[in-house]
């Protein structure tokens, strides 16, 4: 009667494993099925994309742009002389309070003087 | 006994059972796994992207730009059908539908589907949503006639677009429709660059649902992409202003380039009428219209005119440095009243009568002999091969420049000693006379534009260039610092009144320009109504930052009052030469030089400050003395 009760533990125990794997592989499958779809997806996404940036630089032709910028609503901008141009390097914009601040600014504001 | 028997007899047949087994799994395992795999599995093409051309964006400082692609490739979709599997009875339906929805020929269409093929080419380029529109409409057909499915279906392409339209047409180019063949241009030049090599992906064969996308086995090299040195906001400036100078004019047609002094970046090449590489087959197909496929500035040449006076009083400073006593000096009072020269039937002429000039004058005032009498000089100390070797090997006359478009002239230098095909002389006695005015000799837009940049770059070399990495500064002295000096300070007065180019002045900044007008030569004889106009300069006139050449083709033989005849370069070229480098200055946020330079009654005038107005008035007065 024992050894009946450890065959059969075993049978189940093995046949739990087996059950397990297979429902691991299954999972492991039905990724992969998925796997083209999303691909396809993905390839559609990307020329989506490029279709998309297409237009936009369409709508950006300079020749656009510069009959944009002589209507009256947009008279106003101007293109800044370079010298007028202030670059901040990132590092000044995210310093957190400090003594040492100031001497970052004093830096940029010399810089922006003339 | 029987059961031995039937007992060997089965171990026997398993035996050869497992012998068989032996052989097709281990002996034959190659051959077999081989046959297995070209069923199951195929190798297709990975296509490889084509490289794109992006703008010079880095040219506008403080303002940082997103790379700007000249050309995108959209991707689009072919329609095919396989003729033999459709039958006839439901071909009317699809051609039915398809001329509606494509607005295509139902002869055509029909021609297609009934031809006994297997694969039929119904329509190119088509969008996303013709092809949604196609697909649900036949899905839903073909189910309910039984047929199959893909007897009509689509491939993806790759569409080369632009979005900019005709902007830099003839420069890029496009590749053909069918078989990307390049049809000129960059195109043409990098077309091994821009190909790339396509890889290889290996595809399980599956019907419906293939449970891989496939292994890579060779990754695709896609093509380089090439960033030029073109901007396209400069470029945009340029074609706008070329286009409005040539209906101005009532030309046939115009170039301008301008390009940096320094480094030989070019950065904007127009021509018009313009060529949209879109429609390329409109252009091809047209006699009329081929021509504007061609880069004019690169390949037409034309006799350069007053724009060549400059550049003779350049070599003549040169001369002075091999001579001893010098040929001239710039304050040297030289004869302008005769303008006979040795071999010549008829006498040089100046536009306008004058009888004493200097230098600076003779600038200022274009003359034809002053310059003349220079190089009657040269020649008479130096030689005919001295002169020639000079505007050969300095200013590069003859020589193409190296620019990165195919089908670039060389011009023409007549050469001494040797003969035309008509059996003349090349260099004849009068010869060294024409050269010093412009004729006899024949350049491109960009061969004079590169002559001039030496001018603005203090004498150094200057390699015009189309590609961002190529452009830098040549470190090879070709004239002394000196000498483009007071060219340069003469050349200012050109610009200022009293000179040939007034409408060439450019508020706020200092500049430098010279026009030229050359008669086209119309069956073997110069024409009176016909000419080449141009004008080449740069600014600021000290460490200059534009170089530009603007060259009309054939202005209209017509007189404005209050401007003069409109056929002269400083009328008809000059205004879109001044329009082009105002407006790029102020796009680039270049500071003007010269702030109190504007016209009178600008706010901002300031006849003590403004440039060069004090020196102008000593040249009139100077000017005035000599002449009467």
């Amino acid at each position: 009667m024992d050894k009946l009760l450890k065959i059969l533990s075993c049978i189940l125990f093995s046949g739990l494993l087996a059950y397990l794997y297979v429902d691991r592989q299954n999972d492991l499958r039905t990724l992969q099925m998925q796997l083209p779809e999303l691909a396809k997806e993905l390839h559609s996404l990307r020329e989506e994309n490029v279709k998309i940036h297409y237009e936009i630089e369409r709508f950006e032709n300079p020749k656009h742009l510069m009959e944009l910028a002589r209507s009256s609503n947009y008279s106003h901008l101007k293109d800044p002389f370079v010298s007028d141009v202030l670059a901040f390097c990132e590092g000044v914009i995210l310093t957190p309070k400090s003594k040492d601040r100031t001497k970052d600014l004093t830096h940029v504001t010399l810089g922006a003087s003339k | 006994m029987r059961v031995t028997t039937v007992a060997i007899g089965l171990f026997a047949l398993f035996s050869l059972l497992i012998l068989q087994f032996y052989q097709v799994q281990i002996v034959q395992n190659g051959k077999w796994l081989k046959i297995a795999r070209s069923q199951h599995e195929l190798v297709v093409k990975e296509p490889a992207n084509r490289g794109r051309f992006f703008s010079n964006v880095s040219i506008k400082g403080g303002h940082p730009e997103s790379p700007q692609p000249f050309v995108i490739d959209v991707p689009k979709f072919h329609l095919f059908a396989d003729p033999l599997m459709i039958p006839k009875e439901n071909k009317s339906d699809v051609i039915q539908f398809l001329q509606k929805h494509l607005d295509r020929n139902s002869a055509t269409l029909r021609n297609h589907l009934e031809k006994k093929s297997r694969s039929r080419k119904l329509a190119t380029w088509l969008l996303q949503k013709n092809k949604i529109e196609i697909e649900t409409w036949w899905k839903g057909y073909a189910r309910k006639n039984k047929l199959p499915s893909n007897a009509l279906f689509f491939v993806q392409d790759h569409h080369r677009s632009y979005p900019f339209g005709s902007l830099l047409g003839p420069i890029l180019h496009t590749i053909r429709d069918d078989g990307a063949v390049p049809t000129g241009g960059l195109e043409l030049y990098f077309n091994k660059e821009l190909v790339g090599t396509p890889g290889k992906r290996l595809l399980l064969r599956s019907p419906s649902r293939p449970f891989e996308t496939g292994k890579v086995l060779e990754t695709p090299k896609h093509g380089r992409d090439i960033t030029l040195t073109i901007n396209h906001t400069l470029q945009a400036i340029a074609e706008e202003e070329i286009e409005k100078g040539v209906h101005q004019a009532k030309a046939k047609g115009g170039t301008a380039i301008v390009m940096d002094p320094v480094t030989g970046a070019i950065l904007a090449f127009a021509q018009y009428p313009f060529f949209d590489p879109s429609n390329y087959r409109d252009y091809f197909n047209d006699l009329k219209l081929i021509d504007r496929t061609k880069v004019k500035g690169i390949t037409d040449c034309f006799e350069i005119g007053s724009t060549m006076k400059p550049i003779t009083v350049a070599i003549a400073m040169l001369a002075n440095e091999e001579l001893d006593p010098p040929l001239f000096t710039t304050d040297e009072v030289i004869d302008c009243s005769r303008g006979e020269f040795p071999g010549r039937r008829r006498p040089i002429r100046d536009v306008g009568f004058h009888k004493k000039l200097t230098m600076p004058l003779a600038i200022q005032k274009s003359s034809n002999i002053y310059v003349a009498r220079l190089v009657d000089r040269i020649v008479n100390r130096l030689g005919d091969n001295w002169y020639r070797d000079k505007l050969e090997n300095v200013f590069g006359f003859s020589k193409p420049t190296g620019i990165e478009l195919p089908s670039e002239a060389r011009g023409m230098l007549p050469t001494p000693g040797k003969m035309y095909k008509s059996g003349h002389l090349e260099w004849s006695k009068p010869t060294p006379c024409s050269l010093a005015i412009g004729y006899n000799l024949l350049a491109t837009p960009l061969q004079v534009l590169r002559a001039f940049s030496i001018l603005a770059n203090d004498g150094l070399d200057v390699q015009p260039t189309l590609i961002l990495d190529k452009a830098k500064p040549q470190t090879k002295r070709l004239l002394p610092s000196y000498i483009t000096t007071e060219v340069i300070d003469a050349l200012k007065a050109v610009t200022k009144l009293g000179g040939t180019c007034s409408l060439a002045d450019i508020h706020g900044f200092t500049e430098v320009a010279k026009s030229g007008t050359s008669e086209k030569l119309i069956k073997g004889r110069y024409s009176k109504t016909n000419h080449f106009s141009s004008i080449v300069g740069f600014t600021p006139a000290h460490g200059a930052r534009l170089a530009c050449i603007v060259v009309i083709d054939d202005p209209e033989y017509r007189y404005l009052p209050g401007i003069g005849k409109m056929i002269f370069g400083g009328k008809c070229a000059a205004p879109p030469f001044r329009a082009i480098m105002q407006r790029s200055l102020k796009y680039l946020g270049i500071t003007p030089d010269d702030p109190y330079g504007y016209p009178k009654g600008d706010p901002r005038f300031d006849p003590e400050k403004a440039d060069w107005l004090k020196e102008v008035k000593d040249l009139k007065a100077l000017y005035n003395k000599l002449n009467g």
